[in-house]
């Protein structure tokens, strides 16, 4: 049987930002796919690329940041396009945006507009992506939308404000409107961060339930290990703007290669844990954007830091089984999937 | 909403109260009444006044009452539009306004029009291209705008017309419309000759408007929001205009409130340069002349214009941003 084709397969993506300071490799050689009704998961401490990528997915990375090289093919309903190729302003691309890729937002507070309706927005979404919806059969999907998501009488709350509304209905409205389009890849961007930790299970129950209910792949975003293992079923951990190490979140979590996997996963907190045990951090923070260290981007933190080796040059990735690899010298002999490549010579103006 | 209006009008009633009785207070300032004023008046052009036609126009005018009756005889004649007398245009206040009146209504709402018209698309235009060359030259040609004195460019723009197109500046009228009734024909000349005041006027407000309307749309336009409406597929021209547009205009809703009273105020030394015949001159020489039935009647205006236009932008703001209570 031939593998199915995945629903996005992003190559050697580069997303660089052009500042007055020097340019921001945000995104560095990533490489992933999502297949068919999958939830993939990439996890990252901040400022590892994470949100970066998915903008980079949608075609939304605000200048002076940019696509700069790499692909990203989709196999969507107007073929096998590769985004990274298109321009973010065509209208292929501007219509596969929202209603075949949509994103939930981190902040559900200020990522809606204060001073439209909910009803306002959310028909704007529908009637977008259905041309020959009228208004009012719309209003009557957004309803049966709004209920989809747990909110308690839709009929009352389409015609709310954002700001009457509570931080996790906030977020049900964000899911409310990435789902209407029916999407075939759902992004979520850290989308239980900014909410409490007892909405943050419901949401997260309801994005499971919509995910089984609907079908749709889903690439969740989070820096959260725990959410991880709750919701994926493969795990990709970027650190710095490429991948570290991906693989099933049975690889990941029970025989992590990478070192910084493993720091990950030490640092989670446990209720079942020897009281009074410090919990482990991660030595140091991340690099500095503008002065990353040589060679492999985590050699500065890493416990099992080789002088020579791992500050010479980038790793390449690694097999480790037939689901999972990893960027790291420590697997040294394995099977070598991708060599390193170097980033490409680009100036802001492309 | 209607019982948010209501409130606000009932509260001005008090407001303007107070205002009034403020501005009755500066009437009274000067040393002396209104006769003895007259007959100064009278007497530094050579006429003679004996006090007892004196004392009769006191009688006449009920300039020997009370103070607090005389406050409510003005007010109750400013409510039924007796504004008084002016002592130095020898005739009654109400008829000494009334044709100016309307010129400067005509001049600001025409120059307020001239710089939402310009500075809405060039602001928007700048913020949405921040950093292009097109921003760089109207942020250049608008601080240049905020930087030249109006009446200075008032004059520059006076010396380049007459010198190169000949013709009459200054005023709102050709010579042969100068005195004439109005007319289709007299209307006509005033819109002929009005744009020069305009740019003078409008200019640096324009560039004002420009400068505030960008930075809050830059502002705007950095919002989670705006990513999000750009995430769901809009247009960019769609969603900048229906969300951070919608947002970054209110700075043009509370402008109006100025408005008003600049209508009266405003474009004072712009107006003597161009020699227009509009409010603002008048207003500066009855104050330096001491005509104060004038002046206060002005007062009065300015004050009462304020409210009334900090109410309509407040209205304009409580519809245009549901965040603004009522309550």
């Amino acid at each position: 049987m031939a593998p199915e084709r995945p629903l996005l397969e992003v190559n050697d993506l580069r997303t660089y930002f052009f500042t007055s300071l020097g340019t921001v490799r945000a995104v560095d050689g990533l490489s992933f796919s999502v297949p068919l009704q999958r939830i993939v998961g990439i996890v990252g401490e901040s400022g590892c690329g994470k949100s970066v990528a998915a903008r980079s997915i949608l075609g939304i990375i605000p200048p002076p940041g940019r696509v700069v090289s790499g692909s990203m093919h989709f196999d969507g309903d107007q073929g096998l396009l590769d985004l990274a190729a298109l321009d973010p302003h065509d209208e292929v691309y501007r219509k596969t945006r929202g209603k075949e890729i949509s994103m939930i937002f981190q902040e559900p507070m200020s990522a809606l507009s204060p001073v439209h309706t909910v009803g306002d927005q959310l028909v704007e979404a529908l009637m977008l992506y259905d041309e020959q919806l009228t208004k009012e059969d719309a209003r009557d999907r957004c309803i049966g939308l709004l209920r989809q998501v747990g909110i308690p009488s839709p009929e009352t709350l389409i015609d709310a404000y954002i700001f009457e509304l509570s931080g996790g209905m906030r977020q049900r409205v964000l899911v409310a409107m990435a789902i209407s389009g029916e999407p075939k890849l759902l992004i979520a961007d850290e989308p239980t961060t900014a909410i409490d930790v007892t909405i943050q299970a419901k949401v997260l129950d309801l994005l499971r339930h919509l995910h089984e209910e609907k079908r749709m792949s889903m690439l969740f975003i989070t820096h959260n290990m725990g959410v991880i293992a709750e919701l994926a079923h493969e795990v990709i951990v970027m650190y710095l703007g490429t991948v570290a190490e991906q693989g099933s979140v049975n690889d990941i979590f029970d025989n992590p290669q990478h070192p910084y996997t493993q720091a990950l996963l030490e640092s989670i907190p446990g209720i079942g844990v020897e009281p009074k045990t410090t919990l482990q951090a991660i030595e140091g923070s991340v690099p500095d954007p503008y002065r990353r260290p040589p060679g492999c981007p985590f050699s500065n933190r890493c416990p099992s830091f080789k002088a020579g080796t791992c500050d010479a040059a980038l790793p390449p990735l690694y097999r480790v089984s037939e689901s999972q690899t990893a960027r790291c010298f420590l697997l040294e002999g394995n099977e070598v999937v991708a060599e390193a490549a170097p980033p490409p010579e680009v100036s802001a103006d492309g | 909403m209607v019982t948010y209006i209501v409130r606000r009008v009932l509260l001005m009633i008090p407001t303007i109260f107070l205002i009034s009785i403020l501005t009755f207070f500066v009437i009274e300032l000067p040393p002396g009444d209104f006769a003895s004023r007259y007959a100064e008046a009278l007497q530094a052009q050579g006429l003679d006044f004996d006090d007892e036609v004196l004392e009769g126009f006191r009688e006449l005018y009920h300039l020997n009452d009370p103070t607090i009756i005389r406050y409510f005889k003005w007010i109750g004649g400013f409510l039924t539009g007796d504004l008084g007398y002016s002592i130095e245009h020898r005739r009654p206040v109400a008829e000494v306004l009334g044709e100016r009146m309307v010129l400067t209504v005509v001049l600001s709402l025409v120059s307020l029009l001239f710089t939402w018209v310009v500075s809405f698309p060039i602001g928007v235009y700048s913020a949405v291209r921040q950093y292009s060359f097109g921003d760089y030259f109207w942020t250049v040609i608008g601080f240049l705008g905020l930087a030249i004195p109006n009446f200075l460019l008032a004059l520059v723009l006076m010396f380049v017309i007459s010198k190169y197109f000949g013709g009459a500046i200054g005023g709102l009228f050709s010579r042969e419309y100068q005195d004439a009734a109005w007319s289709i024909g007299k209307v006509l000349d005033l819109f002929r000759n009005i744009w020069i005041p305009v740019i003078v006027v409008g200019t640096a407000s324009t560039a004002g408007l420009i400068r505030v309307l960008r930075a809050n749309l830059l502002d705007e336009l950095k919002r989670p929001y705006v990513e999000l409406a750009r995430a769901k597929g809009l247009t960019e021209r769609k969603l900048i205009i229906k969300y951070p547009l919608r947002i970054a205009i209110n700075p043009f809703l509370s402008s109006v409130g100025w408005v008003l009273p600049g209508l009266i105020s405003g474009a004072v030394i712009t107006a003597i340069v161009l020699d227009l015949p509009t409010a603002g001159p008048l207003y500066l020489r009855s104050i330096r002349a001491e005509d104060m039935s004038l002046a206060g009647t002005f007062m009065m205006f300015l004050a009462m214009l304020t409210v009334v236009g900090t109410l309509i932008s407040d209205i304009l703001l409580a519809i245009a941003d549901p965040r603004i209570r009522y309550d």
